[in-house]
């Protein structure tokens, strides 16, 4: 008789869905704790790689406010020192001289040229000596006037000015670990051109796995949370790679360009230990290597003065744009510079 | 992207070949970047790659052929995948090196920079990247060039000795810069969670157990000693040539 077996068979099906269900429970537990474990650690991994990239931004928009500093007080001043010692310079008198169409500096540009000797004088020497950290990285991404107040009589003081004295993204890239809370000023305030929000940054302190519920459904949750989040720093490692990378393009950038100052600035002095300080009287080399070296120093002058950031942590496009002038004046004039 | 140590290795003999004007500073510095790339067995191979590169050169048909068969020797070489687990090549770390060899001889010629931009194209690597490393070898260069100056002026040291320490620092700088050029493309972005629809299996969670590590194992130690190449084959070469180009 058939009806037996059939008996049989639905005991047999309803005591493995019985099985399959405790099964579940179990495992929905477990893949719940690996889950949330799994989400920690990809959350530290991606908050550490964004903590090693900020600092990168950090050590390199100080590199170049320092290099800004030490190019003032090293050829620049020297040049300063020797050009304004040369009477009766005129450069619109060009004959024999073609390619002195090429370099034009005017009063203007000179006066701020000695302007900029004068304000790095009074940073380096008196109230503000010793600059470090903060004011060099503020220095490396803003220009010399935007960065320091100066007081009614033109001398800097020992303060950093407007943005720099308040920028969110200058003490991002200053302060202490992201996993520890070192956000400082940025501290749930939009940083690096408010890609990167202070909630995101905030979630470096969340552990997962202490907050997230039991059930896999809810761990399912905070794994998409910590995704949004990881998504956010991915962004914000791209916008400092870029930041960084960019201040470095300036370092090398002005490191070239001293290397071209520096031994025009030699031989300046050179011709004016032998042929006295009338502009007029020099021979057509030495009144070459004048203009060449005033060409340089205002070119220094302008790619010192460059912001690379704006106000809200941005980077800024102008600055690739005066970049890829310079570097194409460098490349494409250096045997006129300096041959 | 990875590329086979050999390959690397024979990138670099062809390419100080490219403007048939091999220097003895050229050769020098193609044995280091060998025997710092793959210690272990560069010397097992090393003959076989000068037997290749002459295979490659009797290809040659006319004169003019030359660089066009140097073209499809590199190709080939580059064309090679990385096995599983094998150890590789950052392709911005070879670009990088490179330009220290384009640099060595103190000629950077129009057919090796015509080359590398060959190179870097068959790498995929970004325009940008290629024209910011050239950037910062010419301003390695310049920096090299005026330290040197400087040191052979008979300017009294108590004078140039801060200018001296000041370029010294803007060669390291310059170098970490390149350095973490390097490191950028090395850097594996972290996962989106992946787990699978049907949660009754207990083995799929060893899925998201994975999580992408900062840098690919074995690849990080050759990037690491960037620095150390460039600041030693400089040194060696100021020395040497004692010549002046930007």
């Amino acid at each position: 008789m058939p009806l037996p077996l059939l008996f049989i068979g639905i005991a047999a099906v309803t005591g493995a869905t019985g099985v399959g269900t405790t099964v579940m429970a179990g495992v929905d537990q477990s893949n719940a704790n690996k889950l949330n474990k799994n989400s920690d650690k990809r959350l530290k991994q991606a908050g550490n790689r964004l903590d090693v990239l900020r600092k990168q931004c950090g050590e390199s928009l100080e590199a170049l406010g320092s290099e800004k500093i030490a190019v003032l007080e090293g050829s620049l001043k020297e040049f300063v020192d020797t050009f304004s010692s040369i009477k009766n310079v005129d450069f619109t008198d060009s004959i024999g001289l073609e390619e002195l169409s090429k370099f034009h500096i005017d009063k203007k540009e000179f006066d701020e040229v000695k302007e900029l000797d004068g304000l790095v004088m009074s940073l380096t020497t008196g109230a503000v000596t010793g600059l470090t950290g903060g004011a060099l990285t503020a220095l490396g991404a803003y220009g010399l006037a935007s960065t320091f107040a100066t007081a009614s009589t033109g001398t800097a003081i020992a303060s950093l000015s407007g943005v720099a004295a308040s920028n969110a993204t200058l003490a991002f890239f200053g302060g202490g670990s992201l996993a520890t809370g070192g956000l400082g000023m940025a501290g749930g305030t939009a940083v690096l051109g408010g890609l990167v929000a202070g909630p995101a940054l905030m979630v470096m302190g969340i552990i997962t796995s202490a907050k997230a519920g039991k059930s896999f459904e809810d761990a399912l949750s905070s794994a998409a949370e910590v995704d949004a989040a990881i998504e956010q720093l991915e962004i914000g490692n791209i916008q400092c790679i870029g930041i960084r990378r960019r201040s470095y393009m300036f370092y090398s950038l002005l490191a070239r360009l001293d290397s071209i100052l520096l031994p025009l600035v030699f031989e300046m002095k050179d011709v004016v230990e032998k042929e006295g300080n009338d502009y007029s009287t020099y021979k057509t080399e030495s009144k070459r290597i004048v203009a060449k070296a005033a060409s340089v120093a205002v070119t220094i002058k302008s790619v010192i003065d460059t912001p690379i950031l704006s106000e809200d942590g941005e980077l800024v496009d102008e600055a690739e744009e005066t970049y890829k002038n310079v570097c194409k004046t460098i490349d494409g004039e250096t045997k006129a510079l300096c041959a | 992207m990875l590329i086979k140590k050999k390959s690397a290795i024979t990138t670099f003999y062809y390419f100080i070949a490219v403007d048939k004007n091999v220097s003895d500073e050229e050769i020098d510095m193609y044995e280091s970047i060998a025997n710092e790339i793959d210690p272990d067995s560069f010397n097992e191979y090393k003959d076989s790659i000068d037997e290749d590169y002459q295979k490659q050169i009797d290809k040659i048909i006319d004169e003019d052929d030359f660089f066009d068969v140097i073209l499809e020797g590199i190709d080939q070489v580059l064309l090679k995948k990385v096995k599983e687990k094998e150890e590789g090549v950052s392709s911005r770390y070879l670009l990088w090196n490179l330009l220290v060899v384009a640099y060595s001889d103190g000629d950077y010629s129009y057919e090796e920079r015509k080359l590398l931009k060959h190179i870097a194209r068959m790498l995929d690597i970004e325009k940008d990247i290629f024209l910011e490393m050239e950037q910062l070898m010419k301003a390695n260069v310049a920096v090299s060039n005026e330290l040197s100056t400087i040191e052979k002026s008979d300017k009294p040291y108590n004078e140039i000795r801060p200018i001296v320490e000041e370029l010294e620092n803007r060669r390291k700088v310059i170098i970490e810069s390149a350095t973490t050029l390097i490191e950028d493309e090395l850097y594996v972005p972290v996962k989106k969670v992946d787990v699978p629809k049907n949660s009754l299996i207990g083995g799929t969670m060893d899925v998201v157990g994975n999580v992408a590590s900062d840098v690919a194992s074995g690849v990080v130690s050759v990037a690491s000693t960037v620095g150390d190449q460039t600041t030693k084959f400089f040194g060696n070469i100021m020395k040497k040539t004692g010549k002046l180009f930007s």
